[in-house]
């Protein structure tokens, strides 16, 4: 379930901004990451951000794992 | 500002008033019949003719119009069966409360596309119901042409033969989904209802090889794909990594988790052709998506972009966003 | 994040993973979320993985566990109240209730059912629409519940009076608990991939329990496709190695700690109901929300009489063992023959996420 995905923040307006992903423009809730900046890629659900992502890809990801496998 | 009232379909002065201020002012030519049947001069071997009937929410849209689409839609069906358009007739139910102002720029998109295709009206009809909630407009259009190339023919649809469309899909229903149900949705979106005659009249005038052509409307690309598959009593094979889809497209369906391929387009053709058709050097802009296969258990499946597999279902239902 | 749907990498990490299951035993790992399920098939990764690594499709799809007499109740008050307005998820549209009625043929009939993509836009429409009075259902696991908290916060602090909310949020730890618990251990999963989502919100912390009690590695994934190749990865790793850990795959994404703030506002808002029935599931305790007194005068089941019959299911349906991972949708004799995506009789196949539409999608069939 759960359809979330990730845009970027471009405008903050008090606690709603617009985030952007290839042309399309979305508003959003910013209420539950209020640390959020512009340039920030959120992770949107039913209109909320609820995460900003990081830059790890898959490779950065599998040695984060591998490492917690061998501990 | 005045509006469509009960008196508009009362057959006698109103309607009268209103045909001749609203509707002949965009419509009317040499052939508009002031009678109750239009005789026309024809000389030619075949007649095709096509129906169509557009009760489109909402009315208007960023891309066209009712208006705009009740002219397209016929034009591409009639195509499809190689014919060039040249006689309308149209119905107009119009609902109480619809501000003539609205009906008038459907009328002036029609009359744009009529001109542009060198079709004319030739009869047309309006009738006055009540409204239901907002008022809106029901078109009824029928398109008589004749073959462009009398001496033309569809080869057999057989295994092995590809499968092509002209562009971009899922843009009409996406549009429509977005205003329709005020989805949050700001940017590019379009409707992409468009006529397709001057583009691919020449396929038959060349005498092009091939199966089939045809317009993929509601129901998307997949719908298509399963009626096909009966008809011909094949199956096919649809490869996603090939599937066109534009960049805001694919983001606006990813965050409602919808497929394009279920998704209503106005301006995409299908066309089907042997593997050895010359089809891609007269039309180099088309697209190979997929191939006919033989019968098989699962009519429609699409090969991923991973390279799996997964069975296409026949759509059953309107696409409607989800958030799970 | 182009890695994580790059085919290339989904080649290379489908070798590492045939290496890994070559003389293996069978393994059985369960994706308890049904956007999991759903991505699985939707990429094809389903018909790609090893023979002998079997996925358990598991319950974590809203629609799927919703009993369908809630959506009836709040059909029942469009006879009875006019000016109503149904709003709701897309998702909820075609689920079947009584006689085969649904929101989505309320609509048809001319009721006023309207669907959202962010319920917040429900405080304008119900602020230009006084003369209405608007119901919104909310259903979803702790992803969505934040959303409907903050709706029922803002409701309050902009005094509308004419939007009411319908809490059917459940959560996910009861779900897992119940699945494990009453699978026999030849079907019991080998491993979790548990929700990316849902965890975006709860944190990692509820997952260290259910590792350590049901002996079984738990990886939090994220949605796609090299997200959950890479979770399949690590857990067939994990369990050959027997390490009972808990792994964040989602780590770009996903902070151990989830979402402070939307936490905070879920305690607020919302209590844990006693005991919430689940469709498939049974009664289970502490498994679901409703909103607490505080916001009593938002609460639908405090401001409308809802009358819930229970609707029953078909006689041969499935779907509860199906949704308990006991049987699979080919134990079920209405599966595809008379129960299709184009004429659903149980919720696991309605919703997309569910495991007979996604067998179906994979063209499993008798």
């Amino acid at each position: 379930m759960c359809l979330a995905i990730p845009a970027m923040l471009r405008s903050i307006k008090s606690d709603r901004g617009i985030v952007t992903k290839e042309g399309l423009d979305l508003e959003v809730d910013l209420t539950f990451i209020p640390e959020a900046k512009i340039g920030d890629y959120l992770v949107i659900h039913a209109g909320m951000a609820l995460s900003i992502m990081d830059e790890l890809d898959v490779q950065e990801t599998l040695m984060l794992l591998k490492g917690d496998l061998q501990k | 500002m005045s509006f469509i009232t009960s008196l508009h379909g009362n057959g006698a002065r109103s309607t009268h008033e209103l045909i001749q201020n609203v509707f002949l002012p965009e419509l009317n030519n040499d052939l508009l019949s002031p009678h109750d049947a239009a005789e026309l001069t024809w000389n030619k071997n075949d007649l095709i003719i096509t129906t169509d009937a557009h009760v489109i929410d909402p009315l208007f849209f960023s891309g066209g119009d009712i208006g705009k689409l009740s002219v397209c839609g016929v034009i591409n069906d009639l195509l499809t069966r190689g014919g060039k358009p040249l006689y309308l007739s149209a119905n107009f139910i119009i609902e109480e409360g619809l501000a003539i102002e609205d009906l008038k720029k459907i009328l002036k998109s029609m009359a744009k596309e009529l001109n542009d295709n060198q079709i004319k009206l030739v009869c047309a009809d309006t009738k006055v119901i009540p409204a239901r909630g907002k008022p809106g407009l029901f078109i009824n259009s029928n398109l008589i042409g004749e073959k462009i190339n009398s001496q033309f023919t569809f080869q057999a649809p057989q295994k092995g033969d590809r499968i092509y469309l002209n562009k971009s899909i899922a843009e009409h229903g996406l549009a429509l989904l977005v205003e329709r149900e005020h989805l949050p949705f700001h940017g590019v979106l379009k409707s992409d209802c468009q006529a397709l005659y001057h583009q691919f009249k020449s396929l038959f005038e060349n005498e092009v090889k091939v199966s089939y052509l045809r317009d993929c409307t509601r129901g998307g690309v997949a719908t298509v794909a399963h009626e096909l598959a009966h008809l011909f009593s094949l199956s096919i094979e649809l490869f996603e990594s090939k599937i066109p889809v534009n960049k805001e497209v694919k983001v606006a369906l990813q965050f409602m988790g919808l497929d394009p391929l279920e998704v209503a387009n106005e301006g995409v053709m299908l066309i089907i052709a042997p593997k050895e058709s010359n089809l891609l050097n007269q039309f180099p802009e088309l697209i190979e998506i997929g191939v006919l296969k033989e019968k098989s258990s699962f009519p429609v499946i699409l090969t991923t972009v991973i390279g799996g597999q997964r069975i296409m279902a026949y759509p059953d239902h309107n696409q409607l966003p989800r958030i799970c | 994040m182009m890695s994580f749907s790059s085919p290339e990498v989904t080649k290379d990490l489908l070798v590492q993973l045939e290496d890994e299951m070559i003389y293996q035993d069978e393994i059985r790992l369960m994706e308890f979320c049904g956007g999991h399920t759903h991505q699985l098939v939707k990429s094809g990764l389903m018909s790609l993985l090893p023979k002998n690594l079997k996925m358990i499709h598991g319950p974590g799809c809203p629609v799927c566990v919703l009993p369908s007499e809630h959506i009836q109740a709040a059909l029942d008050l469009l006879n009875t109240h006019s000016h109503l307005v149904i709003a709701c998820f897309g998702d909820l549209m075609r689920i079947p209730t009584l006689n085969g009625d649904s929101l989505l043929s309320a609509r048809s009939r001319g009721h006023d059912v309207r669907m959202v993509y962010d319920p917040s836009i429900l405080l304008s429409m119900a602020q230009k629409e006084p003369e209405k009075q608007f119901l919104f259902l909310a259903i979803g696991f702790e992803t969505t519940a934040p959303a409907t908290a903050r709706l029922i916060f803002q409701i309050d602090q902009q005094q509308i009076n004419n939007l009411k909310v319908y809490c059917l949020h459940v959560t996910t730890p009861p779900a897992i608990a119940v699945v494990m618990e009453n699978l026999k251990p030849e079907r019991r999963p080998m491993g979790l991939i548990g929700p990316g989502h849902v965890s975006l919100v709860t944190g990692l912390n509820l997952y260290h329990e259910a590792a350590a009690k049901y002996s079984v590695p738990i990886c939090i994934s994220g949605f796609e496709t090299n997200d959950l190749l890479t979770s399949i990865l690590v857990l067939v790793k994990s369990i050959k190695s027997m390490k009972i850990k808990v792994y964040n795959e989602y780590a770009r994404i996903l902070k151990a700690q989830g979402n402070l703030v939307a936490q905070k506002l879920l305690d607020q808002v919302f209590e844990l109901r006693n005991s919430f029935y689940w469709r498939g599931l049974g009664q289970i305790s502490n498994s679901a929300y409703q909103i607490n007194s505080k916001y009593k005068h938002i609460d639908a089941e405090k401001c409308f009489k809802l009358n819930l019959t229970k609707v029953p299911e078909h006689k041969q349906c499935q779907c509860g063992s199906i949704l308990k991972g006991e049987k699979s949708p080919l134990d079920c004799k209405l599966y595809a023959k008379v129960c299709t995506p184009s004429h659903p009789l149980g919720s696991c196949m309605v919703s997309s996420e569910g495991a007979c539409s996604a067998y179906y999608a994979q063209g499993i069939s008798i």
